[in-house]
């Protein structure tokens, strides 16, 4: 009985066997689908942008969470999150988001699949905010005078972290004030530095004009907002003066030359300079050495006599570069508008042609426009101080009114009217 | 067939009587639950100087007498425990306060013999915690009176002059740099570990200034505010 039992249930193993395919429960590598899931950090959706998984950014910073999932981000999964330091804080797949906190943060994209295994991406973010840098306070002040160039010269500043997280450096540049010839000087000191002051230890020229500059930058190389832009003046040797001066004019182009008379108390001319080139960056000129006393600086443009020469008195006291900033080349004079012919009344022409003159510059054609009638003439051409004028072959017996108007460099401005009488022998050869 | 069965289920009956004795082996191993549990959750300690109390930076200023004082907490267990300061390994005290004389504190060898650096609360029931910490030992900076310019002095210049401003400051702990803000007519310029600078702006009449220094754990001196006048020359702008 019982080896009939046992033998029942041998048979009964072997048919439930039979029944199962049990080849379909074997992992076959072929039927599996590799995921593989990807996080960046973007700024917009836009494909070409470029995707990191590391950046720098400021705090409140619009910045776009990226998930990538191969083959497709419909592979079928129990869940897809974000973390933020560990924590919660998406579910979508892509979203954009800010993140307030300085400091490092860790961002992660966590893809559940649907037999629970965890796939996932992180991006490191660094939330920092730029350095603080105070460009209105500072030692020496902008501008100041007689520094001994054989002294120490001690540069201090304000700068700090906002964030209390990152070191800050410094960026301190000095270079002398480029001359009239230069336009840019090779740097005297060019360094970083840790703390917000420097002292200066090599020795500078005498009444010298010198340009120091200050950027504050982090150690994620974020970059404070404000540069410090300043200059000082070194004093002179044994009484010496100089004179830094600074031309303005009425003129919208860069006046590059003047002439300049220095006469003494006595009015008598002690240094003249003819053709004193300016520097291109601050149109400035240096007039050295000179010694202590009262003197007269005029200033005028040989080329351009609508000029008005500016003339200047000042005092001297002594090892000092005098900072003259006010001198002021004015231009009042109009340009002035002749035909070739004499007189304002013309015979109709085809062609006709005009000379525009001023003595404050080059007469420039954008500025120069041309009516017949009320109708504007864009066809005209300026050649020089030549202005052509092509007429259209119109034939009328009454008079017409042709009128130009021409601005000049300093925004004077002439408009005048020529009449144009009917020219019969003109239609005779137009019919 | 009894028999059999008898003889197939006796290794079985073996591994079971086998555990059971090495169940019972393992307990006796077990260290017995201590009488009563501890009853202090946590401790901490507080500098009190003057009328500052101080558990975060623990910094005490060596010119005046100081102490550490244990807290327990629960608070109500703070009689029923017993309080040993150690310094590494030394005992040197017991009790819930720990007085620090001005003398030790400002004298390195005694500050580093003299100055727990351990605390070990222990209850009726030998139950202890300990907390290590570490006392900051700072002394404030000072700045001399003596400046340059002086209370009353006039000066000749004009916005375009550099004044000289020289002070002079000192630090009993050695080392330590020191940083200064030069205050012109509260304006305050950060002028870092300099004692002289040179600075314009300044126009004809009265100004004043004053220089604050500051050690690397934010204690400051000032100057008084020094009063001075400019008298206006001519010359550069």
């Amino acid at each position: 009985m019982k080896q009939i039992f046992t033998l029942a249930l041998f048979l009964t193993a072997i048919i439930l066997s039979a029944c199962t395919d049990s080849d379909s429960y074997y992992f076959n590598e072929s039927d599996s689908q590799a995921i593989q899931v990807d996080a960046y950090i973007t700024t917009s959706f836009d494909e070409s942008t470029s995707r990191v998984k590391c950046d720098t950014v400021s705090p409140g910073d619009s910045i776009i969470f990226l998930s990538v999932v191969q083959p497709s981000k419909s592979a079928r999964s129990q869940s897809t999150f974000w973390t933020l330091d560990g924590k919660e804080f998406a579910h979508e797949f892509s979203f954009k988001s800010s993140i307030i906190t300085p400091g490092i943060h860790h961002v992660s994209f966590v893809f559940v699949d649907i037999f629970g295994d965890t796939l996932s991406d992180s991006i490191t973010l660094y939330v920092a905010s730029e350095p603080s840098l105070d460009s209105r306070y500072f030692v020496p002040a902008d501008e100041t005078q007689n520094l001994d160039p054989n002294e120490q010269i001690r540069f201090a500043w304000n700068g700090y972290d906002p964030d209390s997280l990152w070191d800050i450096y410094y960026h301190f540049e000095l270079q002398e004030s480029p001359s009239d010839q230069e336009k840019e000087k090779k740097p005297i000191v060019d360094t970083i530095l840790e703390q917000p002051f420097f002292t200066l230890n090599k020795k500078l020229n005498p009444l010298t004009k010198y340009l120091w500059h200050v950027c504050t930058f982090n150690n994620l190389k974020h970059a404070s907002k404000a540069t410090l832009e300043s200059s000082f003046y070194t004093q002179g040797v044994s009484g010496e003066n100089a004179i830094q001066g600074f031309v303005k004019s009425t003129s919208s182009e860069t006046v590059d030359k003047v002439h300049l008379v220095l006469m003494d108390s006595s009015k008598t001319v002690i240094r003249e300079l003819p053709n004193k080139k300016l520097d291109s960056q601050f149109n400035s000129f240096y007039i050295k050495p000179l010694p202590a006393g009262q003197y007269t600086l005029v200033t005028f443009i040989d080329s351009l006599p609508d000029f008005k020469a500016d003339t200047t008195v000042l005092h001297l006291e002594g090892d000092q570069v005098y900072s003259l900033d006010s001198i002021f080349l004015e231009d009042t004079i109009p340009p002035v508008i002749s035909a070739l012919s004499t007189g304002d009344t013309l015979d109709y022409a085809d062609t006709l042609q005009f000379l525009l003159k001023d003595g404050g510059g080059k007469i420039v054609f954008s500025r120069t426009s041309t009516y017949l009638d009320d109708t504007p003439i864009t066809s005209i051409t300026l050649s020089s101080d030549t202005l052509t004028i092509p007429l259209p072959y119109e034939k009328s017996w009454s008079p017409r009114i042709l009128t130009i108007t021409t601005v000049d460099q300093s925004l004077n401005y002439t408009t005048r009217n020529f009449y144009l009488k009917p020219n019969a022998k003109l239609f005779e050869e137009i019919q | 067939m009894f028999f059999m069965g008898k003889r197939l289920f006796a290794p079985f009956y073996a591994s079971v009587a086998l555990a059971i004795c090495t169940f019972l082996v393992a307990c006796l191993d077990i260290p017995s639950e201590p009488e009563t549990k501890n009853q202090i959750e946590k401790i901490a300690v507080f500098v009190y100087q003057g009328s500052l109390k101080d558990s975060v930076q623990l910094k005490i200023n060596s010119k005046d007498s100081s102490a550490l004082v244990a807290k327990v907490y629960p608070e109500e267990h703070s009689k029923d425990v017993s309080y040993l300061w150690y310094k590494d390994q030394k005992l040197l005290d017991s009790g819930s306060t720990y007085p620090i004389t001005a003398r030790n504190a400002s004298n390195s060898i005694f500050r580093n013999s003299s100055i727990p650096n351990r605390l070990t609360v222990s209850d009726k029931n030998k139950n202890s915690i300990s907390v290590d910490f570490n006392v900051i030992v700072n002394a404030p900076p000072m700045l001399f009176q003596s400046t340059t310019p002086s209370q009353g002095d006039t000066l000749v210049g004009n916005s375009s002059t550099p004044i000289l401003f020289r002070w002079a400051s000192a630090d009993p702990d050695k080392g330590q740099k020191l940083t200064h803000i030069l205050e012109i007519d509260n304006i305050q310029y950060s002028v870092g570990e300099f004692t002289e600078v040179r600075q314009s702006g300044l126009k004809q009449g009265d100004h004043r200034f004053r220089v604050i220094v500051v050690d690397p754990y934010g204690e400051k001196d000032s100057t008084s505010w020094q009063e001075f006048y400019i008298a206006r020359t001519a010359g550069a702008k």
